[in-house]
């Protein structure tokens, strides 16, 4: 185990087309980081680069305070485990798991050990002698997973992990992929392009979007206080109302008013914004709300609850109705209804304001 | 050592070999057909072109290889169709059934057809029970027609079926929602998805039936009328000793035989490798009944052509001449010494083209590894062009190649004539084509994660080549070197040229054979024939085996 530093990574593919640029952060011995970030955004790239399967134009990669940067891949002590897991055909499950002590040499007893001891701890013990072919997509990335810790890496990548799973099957995995992870107390990053996989499995996430990182914490803390409005758009946030700071309120004409929390230094305009999972639509002027109306563009089942999309000007908001077991028709304004203290405030440059007490602010 | 030391480690032998084995035989054919050497530049050129002769051999080996590549497609494409999509009783016999033609020796497959279309042969045994016939097709185009789409058949059904069971057949059934008929959905959709691969199977089977030789020599009957340009240069060089006009019409040779193998080369890369996705078979049985009715008559033509003109050679070696039902006596002749100048042990023979053909297979298959791996990496532009001239060997007819040989090396220390040597290099080089498409189809099938993942488990990339690459091409490794034995083992045409009685193969053996009269000599070239049917077919038996696992022109 090792901690991660990646140091002012650049990796350009074509003149102008930065793929990584100036990719900066630290991951600590033994904690798990997720990379978030839209499809294309250089994830893949950054984790090719850790392993060294591309070289860095600038920049350094440090394994606790060793140097890797210029290093072969196979003299890292990086371990990936691929998106499409890259398992080989020719080789049977333990041959598979066993393939990284091999290479390094380990004799024969030992390697056919720890090759069981993986294989317990991932429970395929009874798969040990299937052909790749012969596994379920379950087993096979469980496989995968083996084959990568086997050598026990001082900083274990995972390429989108669940990648190829389909969604049911994926909560399944997704915790038994964290209480893996956990039980091998191993420095890990992971890629996602899914929100719902690094809230699962991580400790700190990494948000990146068109090869620069945008935010790096811890999980919980991202989630709570996006640092920009790109960060939160990327996490789910969305827009309530874009407008001017007038007598203690942001406004927007067609939209609403919501107040400003008391000593949050707003003035001009404004940015208000919140996560999809604390909203709830209401009966408009029943002083329920928040302040922001709008009419009821769509509706979908939930359960025996109603999720409904909701118009705000121009924009879409999703907001849960839990009112009445009967959705509201269309067309209908709706007020929404905010959980205390989860509004989020920007600035017209798009940072976040924490000044004041947010959790007065709904109040 | 750097990757780019490396590739030129490699690359450099490479070109010596092309150069030496195939540029300067070539180069050395221009100048004789110019003529340099005696001052006369293009008087042979001039002299063949006023003469109507050659123009109508010209004519008549582009006519007849194009009517031969039709009627292969007319019959290859449905069985590929059926191959492809239809899980019927009897399909993996019937597919193991047409490799075996491909790989057949020209010259037992000329036997076959000799004997199964011969005045005594079964056609006329056939006709004569319902009171027909007799037919005499030996010594017409129809004999040497049937014998090329025979064993050209299965490039068709390999390339397009390949083609076909990756074609997704959704998007034929989207056609017909989009209401088109059977048969415009066929037309519209499916058949222009197939066209490169269609395309590209015509121009392997023109190019085969262009440089037709031992087909016409033995089927053709001594009918002049039949000669191909391969012919033609055969004459020239060893009866008439004309070896300007032999080098110049060698040359005529070439420039047809590149022009397919140029638009094989194209459709190729446009082609791509395979998607390993494979539509799944439909069941026999959800088909309706006139299609089945459809798909059992064409298997059973299928089946019948491949099968008849192979049991009419055997056959014929245990009966020929024979008042008895079966008779041994052709075998015994075999190893009975005639005495005769041109008497070939066949044991010897037999030695001689195991030496040759497991010599060529390994080499070619060595030579061809090396050629592989260094155009797997390359794209674009340069790719195109390295693989051009890497496959240029492709492009040389066999007589020619044996003639050029023989023009080439006749002086000072490199005279070899009449070394087994130059046996060794005509067969290596023409097997090593086939083995490179087929090694580097299977090498740009890798998925490239693969190596990089034993990379990242600690793996040199020489280590990642010996425990993860080489066993997974390594089937596609043995089935090459297997089809380039078949290839050097039935090799004819450049044999006939370069070889000695001392090390004659079998085939030599077999035409030394038919070209002297009486039952005991053609019986004794049947015999040797069927000697050769066995070897192949041990060979098609190690293909078959590993054909699942390999993509291209295998």
């Amino acid at each position: 185990m090792a901690a991660l530093t990646v140091d002012s990574l650049s990796r350009t593919f074509e003149p102008n087309m930065h793929a990584v640029r100036d990719v900066s952060f630290t991951v600590p011995d033994g904690r798990i980081a997720a990379l978030l970030g839209p499809s294309g955004c250089g994830k893949s790239t950054l984790l090719r680069l850790i392993a060294g399967l591309e070289r860095a134009d600038r920049g350094a990669v440090y394994l606790d305070n060793r140097e890797v940067t210029r290093l072969e891949p196979q003299r890292r002590g990086v371990g990936l485990m691929f998106q499409e897991l890259a398992l080989f055909p020719h080789l049977r499950v333990f041959d598979n798991v066993a393939f990284g002590l091999r290479m390094l040499h380990w004799p024969k007893v030992r390697r056919a050990r720890r090759v069981a001891e993986m294989l317990d701890l991932v429970g395929l013990t009874r798969l040990a002698n299937r052909r790749i072919d012969e596994l379920s997509g379950g087993e096979r990335q469980r496989v995968a997973l083996a084959r990568t810790l086997a050598p026990a890496p001082a900083v274990l990548l995972l390429d989108e992990p669940l990648g190829a799973i389909d969604e049911p099957r994926k909560r399944l995995l997704r915790d038994d992929l964290r209480a893996l992870l956990r039980e091998v107390r191993t420095t890990a990053l992971l890629v996602s392009h899914d929100l719902r996989d690094a809230v699962a499995i991580a400790d700190d996430v990494i948000v990146m979007d068109a090869g620069s990182v945008l935010q790096t914490g811890e999980l919980a803390r991202v989630l709570g206080f996006p640092a920009t409005v790109a960060v939160a758009e990327l996490v789910g946030y969305a827009t309530l109302v874009l407008g001017e700071v007038q007598g203690g309120t942001v406004a927007e004409r067609d939209v609403g008013a919501v107040a400003v929390p008391l000593g949050m230094p707003l003035d001009g305009r404004a940015r208000v914004m919140a996560h999809p999972t604390t909203l709830l639509a209401v009966p408009a002027r029943r002083g329920l709300g928040c302040g922001v109306v709008g009419s009821v563009l769509a509706r979908r089942p939930d359960g025996p609850q109603h999720v409904l999309d909701v118009a705000l000007g121009a924009r879409r908001v999703e907001a849960r109705w839990e009112w009445d077991l009967d959705p509201p028709p269309l067309g209908e304004r709706v007020e929404l209804a905010v959980r205390p203290g989860t509004l989020r405030y920007f600035t017209p440059g798009g940072a976040i304001l924490e000044g004041g007490t947010a959790a007065h602010a709904a109040q | 050592m750097s990757a780019r030391a490396g590739r030129v480690l490699v690359a450099l032998p490479l070109l010596v070999l092309l150069a030496v084995f195939l540029g300067w035989p070539v180069g050395t054919l221009v100048a004789r057909a110019l003529a340099l050497d005696e001052g006369g530049a293009g008087e042979t050129l001039r002299t063949l072109a006023a003469d109507r002769y050659y123009w109508e051999r010209a004519a008549f080996t582009a006519g007849q290889a194009l009517a031969s590549t039709a009627l292969t497609l007319l019959v290859g494409v449905p069985a590929a169709y059926a191959l492809a999509r239809v899980r019927f009783p009897g399909r993996a016999l019937l597919v193991t059934l047409l490799t075996v033609p491909f790989v057949l020796p020209t010259l037992v497959v000329a036997l076959a057809f000799q004997q199964l279309l011969g005045p005594h042969g079964w056609l006329n045994d056939a006709l004569a029970l319902v009171g027909l016939g007799p037919l005499r097709p030996l010594g017409t185009l129809w004999a040497v027609l049937a014998a090329h789409v025979f064993y050209n058949v299965s490039i068709v059904v390999r390339l397009v079926g390949a083609a076909w069971s990756t074609l997704d057949p959704a998007t034929e059934e989207a056609a017909r929602t989009l209401s088109a008929g059977r048969l415009r959905a066929l037309t519209a959709s499916t058949l222009p998805q197939l066209r490169p691969a269609i395309a590209a199977a015509g121009a392997l089977v023109f190019l085969s039936c262009f440089t037709s030789f031992g087909v016409v020599l033995v089927l053709g009957g001594g009918n002049p009328q039949l000669d191909t340009l391969e012919v033609v240069v055969y004459r020239l060089t060893t009866r008439l000793v004309d070896l300007p006009a032999a080098a110049t019409l060698a040359l005529v040779q070439i420039g047809g035989t590149l022009g397919a193998v140029a638009v094989y080369g194209m459709l190729q890369r446009r082609g791509g490798t395979l998607r390993p996705s494979v539509a799944p078979l439909r069941p026999w049985r959800a088909l309706r009944p006139g299609a089945r009715v459809l798909l059992s008559v064409l298997v059973g033509t299928l089946v019948t052509f491949v099968v008849l003109p192979l049991a009419a050679l055997v056959h014929a070696a245990f009966t020929l001449g024979a008042s008895e039902l079966v008779t041994g006596r052709h075998v015994q002749a075999l190893f009975r010494d005639t005495g005769h100048v041109s008497y070939i042990a066949p044991l010897d023979a037999l030695r001689w083209s195991l030496t040759f053909a497991v010599g060529a297979s390994v080499t070619a298959t060595a030579i061809a590894l090396a050629a592989a791996l260094l155009l797997r990496r390359l794209r674009g532009r340069a790719g195109a062009m390295a693989d051009a001239l890497l496959m240029a060997p492709l492009a040389v007819p066999a007589v020619v190649l044996g003639f050029g040989y023989l023009v080439t090396f006749n002086r000072g220390a490199l005279d070899l004539r009449g070394s087994p040597w130059l046996v060794f290099a005509a067969h290596t080089l023409l097997a090593y084509p086939f083995v490179l498409r087929a090694l580097l189809a299977a090498l740009r099938a890798l998925d490239p994660q693969l190596v990089e993942a034993t990379r990242t488990l600690g793996a040199s990339p020489r280590r990642a080549w010996r425990y993860v690459e080489l066993p997974l091409v390594a089937p596609a490794l043995a089935a090459s070197a297997a089809f380039a034995f078949t290839i050097s083992i039935g090799e004819f045409g450049s044999t006939l040229l370069l070889q000695q009685r001392e090390f004659a193969t079998i085939p030599i053996a077999i035409y030394n054979a038919l070209a002297r009269p009486g039952d005991a000599n053609v019986g004794r070239a049947l015999v040797l024939a069927c000697g050769l049917l066995l070897v192949t077919g041990i060979a098609v038996a190690l293909i078959d085996r590993v054909r699942y696992r390999v993509t291209g022109v295998l």
